[in-house]
This record gives C-alpha cells, structure tokens and sequence, in this order.
C-alpha cells in the first residue's frame, strides 16, 4: 500500500482508485487505501460509483455466447452465384440494381409471344392517329381556305380595240400587283409603287363562313318593313 | 466487379468448412461476446437487439477471420467493429431516446435480491444512467469501454485513438462529471 501523503487532491485520489480498478483490486482494498490517506470522505463516492457500474454489468445479464448457434447459422447454405442479377433473384442478398442488369431483366422478361401482338396494336393505333389525322388537317385546311373575288376597282379594263362587238373578256388579276417593269414605267419611284400595291389590296374582299349569315338587327329599314305588317291595314 | 466479390466470397466459404477454423472462431466468439454485448447492450438498452447486433458482427467478422486469421482479431479491433456496427444502427434508426420506464429496462429479474433490495439498486442504475447520458461522448466512451467493455486503458486508448493519458483523463473527468451530476438529484 502506498504511504499516508499529506495532501492528496481529489484528481489523485481518482487516479489512484481507477488504477487500482484496473489491477483488479477490491472494493475492501481500496477502502484501506482511503483510510491510510485519510481521503475516505474524497474517495467514498467514487467507491460507491464503481458499485454501481458492478451492479449494471450484473443487471445487463448478457445472454450465454452459444457459439454453436452461431457457427449452425454460418453453416446455413447461402446462394452464391456469379452474377448478382441471379442472386437477387433466388432470394439472396439484395443488391441495388445496375442499368445492365436492368436491361438483362427486361431483356429476360419480353418474349416474341408478348412483343408481337404488342407491336401489332401499337402499329394498328399509329396508323388509325395518321388516317384520321390527315382527314382532319385537310378539313380544316379547307375550312381555312379564303375565297377571293374580283371588284371593278381592282380590275383592268381593256381599252376598248376594233372587236367592240364582242363580250369584253374578263381579266382576274392577282390583290398584290406585281412591281412595274423597268422599261415600261421608268420615273416610278418607291413610293408610288406602295401606293399601287395598296390600291390593288382594295380591290379584294375575302368572304368566310360568317359573312355568309345575315344580320338583320341592325337593319332600321327592315324594322320600318315589319311596322308596315299593320292588322289594321288588312 | 461484383463476379469478382462472389467468386471471393465462395473460396472462403470453401475455406471455412475446416473444424478447425470453426473451432478457433467459436472460442473467440465465447471469449469476446459478453463484453461486447454488455458494452453494446450499455449505448442500445434493448437486451435482444444487442444480442443480434453482436451476432450479426460476427457473422461479418467471420469472413476476415478466414482470410487473415485469429491474430487479426485483438480486442481493440472487436470493440472497433462493435463501435461501427452501433453507428451503423443509430444511422439506421435515428432516434433511439433512452427511457428508464421502458418495460425492457425494468423487466429483469433477481430472485437472489430481497424487493427493497432489487428496487434500490434499479433507483441507483436509473439514476446511473441518467447520469452517464448528459456527459461528454469520449468520457462516456472512455467509462463504458472500462466498466462494461473490461478493457484496460491501453486497449482503450487504441479503440478511441487517443493516448493513454488522454483516457486516464477522460476517465477522471468523468467520473467526477457522474458524480457531480447524481449529486445534483440526490446523495448516492
């Protein structure tokens, strides 16, 4: 036992319990030890804490190792496989999935048995989208379609020739005129050809399918027409 | 790459049906497992999720004892696979709050011990443990790998990866930290 020292401070007296600890000393050796150095009132509380981890590793009553268990659970036959993708699948450890071995999955799964009525419905629905598909961009195409009309204002009469006898034939000219030629017109500046571009434009009127009906209620004279329906009258 | 792992894993599965191996494997098995567990059992309380977490650790251990042998197999280097494998589970599960009242806690019987006896020394445990949880985590560490892990401070130190000195420290400290904290609740 180590001599009486006369001042020992708390730290030492710790150190000197948990080495003592570790050498494997008892509770009742390290009591002595405390009553030598006369540090009982120190170190009794550490005493009781060492009492009290002893009686946790009672309590903990760490089940018996049976090591027969373990090596009966080591010798359990494992699946081992070379390729992970088959390991997976026999139930063995999971692993996550690699694109190739996505592809070998898929690859495994799809079949002609399933593939060809599968390809069949989809190229019967393609070619059910295209058909109906051309009809409808056709009648829309033609719903869209403007109807052009000739006015007097853009038209060009012929200067009457020697056949004045004859029916005057009608000439459809394009709504956008075409650029004066070089050599016919030649002091035609930019500006005026605008302006006949613009003269021709009106010359064109386009109908659609609106125009078609009719609108009666702002017509004042008709209003007067029905007026005129009098029963007095008949 | 994983071929490789598999063809790896089958030579030592071949390797390790030699009795001998198994029969050095199981005395370091019986040999470690119940200070393992009491340390294990110590950060987890819950009796057989600690049980299966040693086990499971020595299923995976049992692979690098085939390649490298019994004299890989230190006790530092157990307690190190003990410490990854409970980082491991409370990553796992995140919050695994200790709670004294827990029926696992409470529900292990003495029948040596009179009922005043067995509920004072659940009190002073209680209160132990209550004790341990607010300290820091390399003095908490440094006084369960003591006290319930049996390791000397050596072994320790090389567990943790700090010198002798610094446990020795550690373990003062806290120990004075435990103390400290039972006397704010109540007298020992």
């Amino acid at each position: 036992m180590k001599q009486p020292v006369t001042r020992i401070t708390e730290d030492e007296v710790v150190e000197y319990l948990l080495a003592l600890h570790e050498s494997g000393a008892s509770a009742a050796e390290m009591r002595a030890y405390l009553r030598s150095t006369q540090t009982e009132a120190l170190g009794e509380p550490y005493l009781k804490l060492f009492q009290s981890f002893s009686d946790e590793r009672e309590r903990m009553a760490a089940p018996e190792a049976d090591a027969k268990m373990l090596l009966s659970q080591m010798a359990t036959p494992r699946i081992v496989t070379k390729r992970a993708v088959d390991r997976s699948f026999q139930g063995g450890e999971r692993t996550r999935f690699s694109l190739s071995e996505v592809i070998t999955y898929l690859t495994r799964m799809v079949s002609w048995k399933y593939a060809a009525p599968g390809l069949a419905m989809v190229g019967v629905l393609a070619l059910s989208v295209w058909i109906f598909g051309g009809n409808e961009q056709r009648k829309v195409a033609l719903e869209d379609q403007p109807l052009t009309k000739t006015t007097p204002s853009g038209a060009v009469s012929q200067k009457p020739t020697g056949n004045e006898g004859s029916a005057p034939a009608l000439e459809s000219v394009s709504p956008v005129p075409t650029a004066p030629k070089q050599g016919s017109v030649e002091t035609t500046s930019d500006v005026e050809s605008l302006a006949l571009a613009l003269l021709g434009s009106e010359g064109t009127e386009s109908f659609t399918d609106e125009d078609q009906v009719l609108d009666v209620s702002a017509d004042e004279s008709l209003l007067d027409n029905d007026q005129m329906y009098d029963e007095t009258l008949f | 790459m994983p071929q490789s792992l598999t063809e790896d894993t089958h030579k030592s599965s071949e390797r390790g049906t030699t009795r001998e191996d198994q029969a050095v494997f199981a005395s370091l098995y019986q040999q470690y497992f119940t200070p393992l567990y009491r340390y294990v059992f110590s950060r987890i309380r819950e009796r057989e999720v600690a049980e299966d977490l040693v086990q499971k650790m020595f299923l995976k251990l049992y692979q690098v004892f085939l390649r490298e042998g019994a004299s890989a197999f230190t006790e530092a280097y157990l307690f190190v696979a003990a410490r990854n494998a409970l980082t491991d589970y409370f990553r796992k599960k995140k919050d695994i709050p200790f709670d004294a009242q827990d029926p696992q806690w409470q529900a292990l019987p003495d029948t040596t011990m009179t009922a005043e006896r067995h509920m004072e020394q659940q009190d002073r445990q209680s209160r132990l443990e209550e004790a341990l949880a607010p300290l820091p985590v390399n003095e908490q560490e440094a006084l369960r790998l003591k006290f319930f892990g049996d390791l000397s401070t050596g072994e320790i130190a090389r567990v943790l990866g700090a010198s002798e000195a610094t446990v020795r420290q550690w373990q003062c400290r806290g120990l004075k930290h435990l103390r400290g904290n039972i006397l704010n609740h109540s007298t020992l």
